[in-house]
């Protein structure tokens, strides 16, 4: 059998073999089934399109409410908080018993948190070992306010005054040319990477925490004419009361320079080697709503000068929700 | 204006789409039923196949060969299918395992034995087969349905001629 002959014999096997094909009704078939894809389609774009509108809807409202906040706390004229126990301890290294510690813990009514919380309150224990004495807080300013804390190894020069006091930062929000726009993002950049890097450079935060996040950030007119750039950076920590637990605010000049800090920490950890100041629980048990009812003019603390020299081995804040009474 | 002739872009077509459905479903699934030797399976591959080929109609209509293209989905969609029933058949073919033996042999028909001495084929020579002499495809149709060369074609048709003489002596 040569090949032609043989493929036409295999062509009429395969002839024979082939089914009969009812084609009405295989078409009838992916008719049906077209059309139910076609439901199938139309539903699946009204799911779709419903879930779209709600995401956008959730996502303004979450928008909304992180700008209202940031706009709302950026710009505030209260600084740092430390609150820590009494500086009891002299030159050496002294450690309170436990017992003792808790005997002195004071309700104290923590200012940043009182202004947006509910009157959260902080108890007060503390071991910390003191190398030297603390400096006595200046009797010509009042005391129950925000402490301006300073990091006195990190060279902060802080504005003696904060700019944006009395004002809100939406106040001073302006249309910009699109050049100006232009440099502003990428100055925005720049400034951002400090504000993210900052914290962390100076051991603000443990470096087991996972990286900040920079949210958002408005601009001022600086001293000297620079440009002023608050960013709001947050950490994923536990939370511990809403919205503020993981807030720092950083301010950062046109070139590059950190000049302001503000800090809402339940509970800072200070890391060894690291100097803050620390302020007396005396001073803040005689007169805790002076902050709120006082100047607003009044309420800014000098710059502290020189180098506290404090060796801090451990301190905290412990945050107890008042309505677990 | 542009709504209507929208509209009749889209009627012409779903008519475009319907006759070639008619052209061609019929041998689609008889050389796919010739590739898999199961009718049900090869016709739900060329209702797949064509389903893919509605869905992707605005593209595909301008494809070099749209035949070939909806051959080479049909089969591929077919090695999907067995692959999914090899699985199940081993998982029954496992639990029928201490089930006794059937007391009657079957008789087979000389269709079907044909049909089971096709099976012997391995499938490349078995779907470059039905395509030539069911699908009537040149050899460079199939090796772009196969996604092979020409010459694996050849040697797949060559392969497989040699056998099917085989079952032709056989059927004398």
């Amino acid at each position: 059998m040569n090949t032609d002959r043989a493929d036409e014999a295999i062509r009429s096997l395969y002839r024979r073999l082939e089914p009969q094909v009812n084609t009405e009704g295989f078409c009838q078939a992916i008719g049906t089934k077209l059309a139910a894809r076609k439901a199938g389609t139309t539903r699946r774009r009204i799911m779709r399109v419903a879930m779209v509108t709600g995401l956008a809807v959730a996502f303004v409202a979450v928008a909304g409410v992180g700008v209202y906040e940031a706009l709302t706390h950026l710009g505030q004229s209260q600084e740092v908080l430390v609150i820590t126990d009494e500086p009891t301890t002299a030159l050496g290294t002294t450690t309170q018993p436990s017992a003792q510690v808790a005997g002195e813990c004071v309700n104290v009514l923590h200012p940043y948190h009182n202004v947006f919380l509910d009157a959260p309150t902080y108890l007060i224990p503390a071991s910390i070992s003191l190398t030297h004495p603390l400096p006595e807080f200046p009797k010509s300013i009042p005391a129950q306010r925000i402490t301006s804390e300073l990091l006195p190894d990190t060279d902060l020069r802080l504005v003696p005054k904060p700019a944006a006091i009395g004002l809100l930062p939406v106040v001073r929000l302006r249309r910009r040319s699109l050049a100006q726009q232009w440099a502003s993002q990428f100055a925005g950049g720049r400034c951002r990477g400090v504000a993210r890097a900052f914290p962390s450079e100076h051991g603000l935060w443990d470096e087991a925490y996972s990286a900040p996040q920079v949210s958002v950030g408005s601009s001022e007119d600086g001293p000297g004419g620079t440009s002023v750039t608050s960013w709001a950076v947050r950490f994923e920590r536990e939370p511990v009361a809403a919205g503020l637990e993981r807030y720092v605010s950083v301010r950062v000049a046109g070139n590059d320079e950190v000049i302001q800090l503000t800090l809402a920490l339940p509970r800072l950890k200070p890391v060894e080697g690291k100097l803050v100041r620390l302020r007396p629980i005396a001073e803040v048990v005689a007169d805790t709503m002076a902050w709120q009812t006082g100047d607003s003019g009044a309420l800014q603390n000098e710059i502290q000068e020189g180098e506290v020299p404090v060796n801090i081995r451990s301190a905290f804040l412990a945050y107890q929700d008042p309505r677990l009474g | 204006m542009q709504g209507q002739q929208r509209r009749q872009h889209r009627r012409s077509d779903v008519l475009a789409y319907e006759a070639f459905v008619r052209q061609h479903c019929a041998r689609l699934i008889q050389s796919l039923t010739l590739v898999t030797l199961d009718e049900e399976l090869a016709a739900d591959a060329a209702q797949d196949a064509f389903l893919q080929l509605h869905l992707h109609w605005d593209k595909v209509r301008r494809h070099q060969n749209l035949t070939a293209w909806l051959y080479r989905v049909g089969i591929n969609r077919c090695k999907d299918y067995r692959r999914h029933l090899g699985r199940l058949s081993n998982l029954v073919g496992r639990l029928a395992a201490n089930l006794p033996p059937p007391s009657e042999s079957v008789e087979w028909e000389s269709r079907v034995d044909a049909l089971a001495m096709l099976g012997r084929l391995p499938l490349k020579q078995r779907t470059a087969a039905a395509l030539f002499y069911e699908a009537d495809f040149s050899v460079v149709e199939i090796a772009a349905v196969m996604n092979i060369s020409e010459g694996a074609v050849k040697s797949h048709l060559s392969r497989a001629r040699q056998s099917l003489r085989q079952i032709l002596e056989v059927e004398r």
